[in-house]
């Protein structure tokens, strides 16, 4: 069972959270592709209740790096 | 704030069942659309899955509509359903930006496009074997323009107007679905519907709650196929037709007429003359004497309902499950086709323990509500639209069709606008790994299915006894690279067609036609007088069963096809075909 935001990731790249980590990226992950991202974009705003502006969205090239930008908009249960 | 938790639990259902693999998928469904429609596939999937409808999704890239639907099953493989969404916006971009700068023309070039593109949708509802399910086209929301200036509000009205119904021309009287886009964005607020920076990010409009509702709308229309709307709507007669008891107030002291709450009766038959005229039977099984309520329809001067409307008439006071067990056998329709509509709970109870099948929907306590008890729930939604519907539309659209001789493209025209080249080219060793897995992935454009390794291939290619060729197939939207094998033995006297295979990606173009006419030229140039071709059945490959007698071929035996050089059917003109050297 991984956290919040991992189990989100899980569920947007349809893999199993067990393989994720911080440093899941784009890069080492096949089902990260460009439909993959914006999935993630539309979940982690529905699901976080934040808007991502397009800077935001564009820093997010990991799951690490997802969870700074969540964390400097203010959200803490991550 | 919106309510997002029943759209994220429909994608962490969908996730779930991608995830586990889930069950073998039944529904094929693919997706056109002018704009990146993924999103969507969570809101379909999950309520079919609630059905017990397990589906699949094919995605099409976005602002593909007339490429998918020249060839459907090329683009996107098997289909039960064909969805295309579209948007003037993204179509028809440039017509809509002149049409707001107050361009003379603009209106009326996008009118013939949208005419073209609902000829083009509705050939491949008439020629393909799965349903089509079309979008009318939403009122538009181009990025940065003003909705509420009311210079912008009447130019987008026009142009929306205007494109709307020359779609509904172009449509005609093809069998397509209609997924009212427009509706449900007026019924959500376009503002409401829209998440701009999206829109410029990744080309997709739309907010999370509005993605859930068009795949709630597109659920239910997919359902609609194996579960039709019901026939016939059951009416009790007191405080349902009309307010109070006739069989105490007299026909005089009901309520009913034009002032409340009389006028919400009057309304709720409204709706239920409309439901009639749209061809849903209507029927009465209440628990009256049968004169008192002949003579409210008989006199009573504000009764929108006549004795004439109603096709059995259940006036007694036998349970209602029994009367509507009657109804449903004196109209030859099951009994699940039955909408039971009632003010009693206890009548509606009764009817629930009996006849379950039948639906009920409940007079509400509000009678305020009473003329919405029909449109909000939603059981006569996505019903087919009468030909007379679009036959109206299609009498505004003459005018301008007239003066415009805009009429869709032909299929030939189509194909000769998109500019199709197919180089036809001697294998060489550059070639064989590409060759050679051709052979190995295509199932269905393959005659006889052969698996060939490369080594396999580069000794046919040394034989004297073989041609080995291929095509490279590009058109104005792009180079589709090297797509189709063919190879062929030498004999005596009839050459055999080995294999002939093409990738699905350039299917139903003529290519095949231009590349059999070309690959038998050529034999014919060495000698050859006349072939045998041999179809090989799998279960993928049912495509081409056809395809030599297609092509001028006779058939000889089981499967196999003969045809004199002569007889091959020629290239199509509008192929244009080069002959390529070994490098």
């Amino acid at each position: 069972m991984g956290d919040r935001l991992t189990e989100i990731f899980a569920e947007g790249l349809r893999v199993d959270a067990a393989q994720l980590n911080e440093e899941t990226s784009p890069q080492n992950t096949p089902q990260w592709d460009s439909l993959a991202a914006m999935t993630m974009v539309a979940l982690l705003e529905d699901s976080f209740d934040v808007r991502l502006s397009t800077r935001d969205i564009m820093k997010m090239n990991s799951i690490g790096a997802a969870r700074s930008v969540l964390r400097a908009k203010g959200v803490t249960e991550l | 704030m919106v309510d997002l938790e029943p759209a994220r639990a429909a994608q962490r259902r969908w996730s779930a069942h991608q995830r586990d693999g889930g069950a073998a998928a039944e529904t094929s469904i693919g997706v056109v659309a002018s704009f990146t429609a993924q999103p969507v596939e969570p809101f379909i999937g999950a309520p079919l899955l609630e059905a017990g409808v397990v589906p699949e999704f094919h995605f099409a890239e976005y602002n593909q509509i007339h490429q998918v639907c020249y060839d459907p099953v090329g683009a996107l493989g098997r289909l039960d359903f064909l969805v295309v969404l579209w948007r003037i916006e993204d179509v028809f971009a440039a017509g809509l930006e002149r049409a707001l700068r107050g361009e003379p023309g603009a209106v009326d070039e996008v009118v013939i496009a949208a005419r073209e593109l609902g000829g083009t949708v509705g050939r491949a509802a008439r020629d393909g074997d799965f349903s089509v399910v079309v979008s009318t086209p939403p009122f538009p929301r181009p990025l940065g323009v003003d909705l509420v200036d009311s210079t912008v509000g009447v130019r987008l009205a026009r142009i929306h107007g205007a494109a709307f119904e020359a779609f509904l021309a172009g449509i005609g009287d093809a069998p397509v679905r209609w997924a009212d886009l427009n509706a449900w964005q007026v019924a959500a607020g376009v503002e409401p519907s829209h998440d701009v920076v999206k829109a410029i990010v990744y080309r997709q409009p739309y907010t999370t709650p509005f993605w859930h509702a068009i795949g709630g709308h597109l659920a239910d229309i997919v359902l609609r196929e194996s579960r039709p709307a019901p026939k016939c709507v059951v009416l009790d007669c007191d405080n349902t037709l009309w307010g109070g008891v006739v069989g105490e107030d007299g026909v005089g002291g009901i309520e009913l007429g034009t002032a409340f709450p009389g006028s919400a009766y009057n309304e709720f038959q409204k709706t239920l003359r409309a439901l009639k005229d749209r061809g849903v039977l209507l029927a009465i099984a209440s628990k009256n004497n049968p004169q008192e309520v002949d003579d409210v329809f008989a006199q009573h001067d504000d009764m929108v309902l006549k004795r004439e409307d109603v096709a059995v008439w259940r006036v007694n006071w036998n349970p209602k499950s029994q009367s509507l067990r009657e109804i449903a056998q004196e109209l030859n329709i099951g009994i699940d086709s039955l909408v039971m509509i009632d003010d009693s709970h206890y009548e509606l109870a009764e009817i629930a323990n009996a006849t379950p099948e039948v639906r009920t929907l409940q007079v509400p306590e509000e009678v305020g509500l009473l003329p919405d008890v029909v449109a909000s729930s939603g059981l006569f939604r996505n019903m087919k639209v009468s030909a007379e519907d679009l036959a109206r539309t299609d009498m505004i659209q003459q005018e301008s069709a007239r003066k415009h001789a805009a009429a869709a493209m032909s299929r030939e025209e189509f194909l000769a606008s998109l500019e199709l080249v197919l180089d036809y080219v001697e294998v060489g060793t550059e070639h064989v790994g590409r060759v050679a897995q051709l052979t190995n992935k295509t199932n269905q454009f393959n005659l006889t299915t052969i698996r060939r390794t490369e080594a396999d291939i580069r000794a046919l290619v040394a034989s004297d006894e073989h041609l080995v060729r291929a095509i490279r197939v590009a058109d104005k939207f792009g180079d589709y690279g090297l797509v189709g094998v063919a190879i062929l033995e030498a004999g005596d006297p009839a050459w055999e067609i080995d294999t002939f295979l093409m990738s699905c990606r350039v299917l139903s173009r003529g290519i095949e036609t231009a590349f059999l006419a070309t690959l038998t030229a050529e034999a014919g140039e060495l000698g050859a007088r006349s072939f045998l071709g041999r179809y090989v059945a799998t279960p993928k490959n049912v495509l081409v069963k056809d395809l030599y007698p297609r092509h001028g071929f006779v058939e000889v035996g089981p499967g196999e096809f003969r045809a004199e050089l002569a007889d091959v059917t020629p290239a199509p003109d509008y192929v244009a075909v080069r002959k390529e050297a070994p490098c």
